[in-house]
């Protein structure tokens, strides 16, 4: 009894006794270089006791701790720092933290990528710029075409990139490959992207430089991000010149779906506008999305389905006959891909995907048929692993197969030509970002791939190094080559040919403040192994790889935000000099596609009093290299420039009700593609021609667009 | 037997010690944050919450210092700066106290940090994600005033951005104030602030 009172006391003295002797901690903490750090939080984990530096970066506190503790020093862009140690020991100590490469103003490794989104540094468009453009009407790559590096071509739509042709740019929604992102159309009226933009939060576009995480591309890269969690449940009705369209997005607390279909049908359109083709049956469409997003642990699954079935028929003027040809086509697509996103650990997060696409395109010209379809299927799984703040890790596989059928022949004979083709691309990607500090970063990568028709292996290496000049200021450099298949109406005939290839060389200069980006790229781009073949007969005849090229150029991007009040402007221009000789060229050209100067200005100015936003888009594009069938001289000859200034108006009727209208080419500039020649001489030895005009010298369209939501704030002012 | 009585007192005068610590440490927090102390303030709420690992208002106070001063500071790196750490302290909150009406608040107040910071970039893609997250707030206690003043509070911003009449909102805001005088105050340290904020509202909207 005695003994355990004493004990008691004895602990009670013990405890008092801690009470009483408080140990000073103390000490100074800066930067690699000396600076002092001021305002960082130090103090002994697990308890109260600590202190904020001071102007000197000097701390110091009192503890009743004693023994072993571990002293925590942290600060905000930092990596935070602990120093185990007996409590007596940790006076005047001097600590020296390490900026965090993760923190907000460290280098920016991937410079030469256009980001829209509100996550990345160095953002040049806002989510919404998608979307707002003039003249771009809702259509995704309409506006990335007001991008330097992109050669806008207004009579075909699709994207093409620092002098490639548009099927070297691959298009990717949530990093899965899509594999007709295009609608089919006829010759001379542009095609816009197949997907709305009313379902992605952003986009990555890379016009040169790319990940290893990205093959069988030789020139662009555009991924497209789906929205991860929608902010409410809310019906979206839509009534336009052109066709009616209504949304849903229904929000629960684990999942949530949106689904939107659109009809889209020109006939009531051209009763009223002028245009230059013949329509029997104007382009109608109907399409239908859907995304399903599912939250899990530290995770996300995302599912995205999209179709649609559409066509036009019209008679176009047989220049050789003087007849007029009936040409008609109809088209159905399948898309759907799934996505998982996960953490796997602290360290290691996962993405696991499929797509698959179905494309099928009946074409019916004159008396000639042809039926072509594509299927693709798509797996991918991508790892990330972040070491350190200063080492990251990215590596993955995937599996490509694409089943291409065709069949063509004339309908009289009931005979068609008939044949198919199928392959497997297998690849494996790994890339390292390395830190020597927050202001010096490198990169080295390295993608395998094997097809397994061709018997063609790959192994492209690439790099990018890249300094900060100063706070708003970089520059990065890069190499890397790339490669990809001939294509499918090439590997019909022949399967004994191997892949095309290119390589970028890249100096990237980028400078953001709050109100101002000014981005410079200069690139040189090498093209090897391009195909090559002879046109005869209506088949391709020795089909090589004999082609080659060079491109090269620069790229002026300059956005400016609220110098003046409301106003909101960016200015993009590129030069471009490009040559190839591939396909059945004679010799080395620029071809028809590309130009050497490319403008576009594009403003946005939000009036208070009017409840009203503007915008103007300026297109100015050098004239386009034609061959003039009756002079020597291959490609030798240029169109006029290209102008075209797109005016739009939305106007907030209320905050549920928008009236949106826009006109393109407002100034009726008579723009022209080049020229149109018949297939043989007429009498006098002269090909006839036709100057290639638009089909529409001006397009007009308005709609009324209503949103019903809980909350009765939110508008499709976003999605105009 | 005595013996154990002894070092259950003891536990307990322990324990109470530990008690007033905290009690200590969040009264010192406080008057740091009063002096306009933010960074010390934050740092000691900051320190608080990484002892007390199972206590969300450690972290809330932190996120709600960092978010309040980040109204007053005007240069956008270190608003960003603030607005991030908010965020992990947000995060941490939520963790230990999931669907918590106040931190959902704080939350929604987080973005419009950002709206207030740069509304060009942040206006159009965080409107509905704040009110979403205010309606949340009530839809998880509708008692709480702050959650219904800042929906309100919210929503009279873009009314008064087309112009609306203001005065619509005088009842709702009615509504709020005797929330405020009905708040449980079982929990030391539990938010009990923003009546000021609602009064100020009903003054601009021209109540009675």
């Amino acid at each position: 009894m005695k003994n355990s009172i004493f004990t008691t006391l004895l602990l009670l003295g013990t405890i008092l006794n801690i009470g009483l002797s408080q140990s000073e901690i103390s000490g100074t903490v800066t930067e690699k270089s000396g600076t002092p750090i001021i305002g960082a939080n130090v103090f002994i984990e697990g308890s109260y006791d600590g202190d904020v530096t001071d102007a000197e970066g000097h701390f110091r506190f009192k503890t009743d701790l004693t023994g072993e503790q571990s002293l925590t020093v942290s600060y905000l862009g930092y990596e935070s720092k602990q120093i185990a140690g007996l409590v007596s020991s940790l006076q005047n100590i001097q600590v020296q933290l390490r900026e965090s490469a993760a923190s907000l103003d460290a280098v920016e490794i991937n410079a030469s990528t256009f980001k829209a989104g509100d996550n990345s540094k160095l953002a040049v468009l806002k989510p919404l710029d998608m979307v707002t453009t003039a003249g771009s009407m809702g259509d995704v790559i309409a506006a990335i075409q007001t991008l330097p590096g992109t050669q806008s071509n207004a009579e075909d739509g699709r994207l093409f990139v620092r002098g490639g042709d548009a099927n070297e740019t691959k298009i990717y929604i949530d990093g899965m490959r899509v594999f007709s992102p295009y609608t089919r159309t006829v010759s001379g009226t542009p095609s816009r992207g197949r997907y709305s933009p009313f379902l992605f939060k952003g986009t990555s576009f890379s016009t040169g430089g790319y990940d290893t995480e990205f093959g069988q591309a030789l020139s662009g890269v555009l991924d497209l991000n789906t929205i991860d969690n929608p902010n409410q449940t809310e019906t979206n009705l839509s009534l336009m010149t052109v066709g009616l369209g209504i949304g849903h997005t229904q929000k629960g607390e684990k999942q949530s779906v949106s689904f939107s279909t659109s009809y889209i049908d020109l006939t009531p359109y051209y009763l009223v506008a002028p245009t230059r083709l013949n329509f029997s049956k104007p382009f109608k469409v109907f399409s239908g999305e859907m995304v399903h997003r599912y939250n899990i642990k530290d995770g996300i699954i995302k599912t995205y389905i999209a179709g649609d079935m559409g066509g036009v028929s019209l008679n176009n003027k047989n220049l050789s006959t003087n007849a007029d040809e009936a040409v008609s086509i109809l088209n159905k697509n399948i898309y759907a891909n799934s996505s998982l996103t996960k953490l796997i650990d602290d360290k290691t997060s996962l993405r696991l995907g499929v797509s698959y696409g179905l494309n099928d395109d009946d074409l019916e010209v004159d008396s000639f048929l042809m039926d072509e379809q594509l299927q693709g299927l798509h797996v991918k799984t991508a790892f990330k692993t972040i070491l350190s703040d200063f080492h990251i890790l990215n590596y993955g596989a995937e599996f490509i197969n694409e089943k291409n059928t065709i069949s063509k022949g004339l309908i009289s004979q009931n005979a068609f030509y008939e044949d198919d083709l199928s392959r497997n691309q297998y690849a494996l990607f790994a890339s390292t970002d390395y830190f020597f500090s927050k202001n010096l970063a490198f990169k080295f990568g390295l993608r395998g791939e094997y097809n397994t028709l061709l018997k063609t292996k790959e192994i492209d290496p690439r790099l990018t190094m890249a300094y900060k000049l100063g706070k708003e200021s970089q520059i990065s450099a890069s190499y890397g080559q790339y490669n990809q298949e001939v294509g499918a109406p090439f590997l019909f005939s022949n399967t004994a040919v191997s892949n095309e290839k290119s390589e970028h060389y890249l100096l990237n200069y980028n400078y953001k403040n709050k109100k101002t980006i000014l981005r410079l790229e200069t690139y040189y781009k090498k093209y090897k192994d391009l195909v090559t073949y002879d046109f005869d007969d209506f088949q391709f005849q020795q089909v090589a790889n004999d082609g080659f090229g060079k491109a090269y150029g620069v790229d002026v991007f300059f956005r400016a935000d609220n110098h003046i009040k409301y106003l909101d402007m960016w200015v993009s221009y590129s030069w471009l000099h490009n040559e190839r000789k591939y396909k059945d060229y004679p010799s080395l050209v620029t071809p028809a596609y590309s130009t050497d100067h490319n403008f576009s200005l594009v403003t946005k100015t939000w009036i208070p009093k009017l409840k009203s936003q503007l915008g103007l888009t300026y297109n100015l594009t050098s004239g386009r290299p034609y061959d003039d069938k009756n002079s020597d001289d291959f490609m030798a000859a240029r169109s006029k420039m290209y102008n075209n200034i797109s005016l739009s108006w939305a106007y907030l009727i209320s905050q549920q009700k928008i009236f949106f209208v826009s006109v393109s080419n407002v100034t009726r500039f008579k723009n022209e593609y080049g020229n149109r020649y018949a297939d043989m001489p007429n009498s006098n030895g002269v090909f006839a021609l036709e100057i290639i005009r638009p089909n529409d010298d001006q397009f007009f369209f308005a709609g009324f667009f209503i949103t019903m939501s809980k909350d009765k704030m939110k508008n499709q002012l976003d999605n105009l | 037997m005595k013996n154990i009585i002894t070092i259950i007192a003891l536990l307990l005068s322990l324990s109470l010690s530990a008690q007033d610590q905290y009690t200590q440490g969040m009264e010192k927090a406080f008057g740091l944050w009063k002096e306009n102390k933010t960074t010390e303030a934050t740092a000691l709420f900051e320190r608080i919450a990484q002892a007390e690992k199972d206590n969300w208002l450690p972290s809330y106070y932190a996120a709600n210092v960092l978010i309040s001063s980040s109204f007053q500071t005007k240069d956008k790196t270190t608003v960003n700066d603030m607005l991030e750490n908010a965020k992990k302290h947000i995060d941490n909150a939520h963790k230990i106290s999931p669907d918590n009406s106040e931190i959902t608040t704080l939350e929604g107040l987080l973005y419009t940090g950002y709206v207030a910071m740069d509304p060009g970039t942040y206006g159009m893609t965080y409107s509905g994600k704040i009110m979403s997250l205010h309606q949340k707030a009530v839809g998880l206690d509708n008692n709480n005033p702050r959650a219904h003043a800042n929906l309100i509070g919210y929503e009279i911003g873009s009314a008064r951005f087309f112009g609306t009449d203001l005065s619509t909102f005088c009842e709702r805001l009615q509504k709020v104030i005797p929330m405020f005088e009905n708040q449980k105050q079982d929990v030391p340290f539990a938010p009990s602030y923003g009546l000021d904020r609602v009064k100020g509202s009903m003054q601009e909207c021209g109540c009675k």
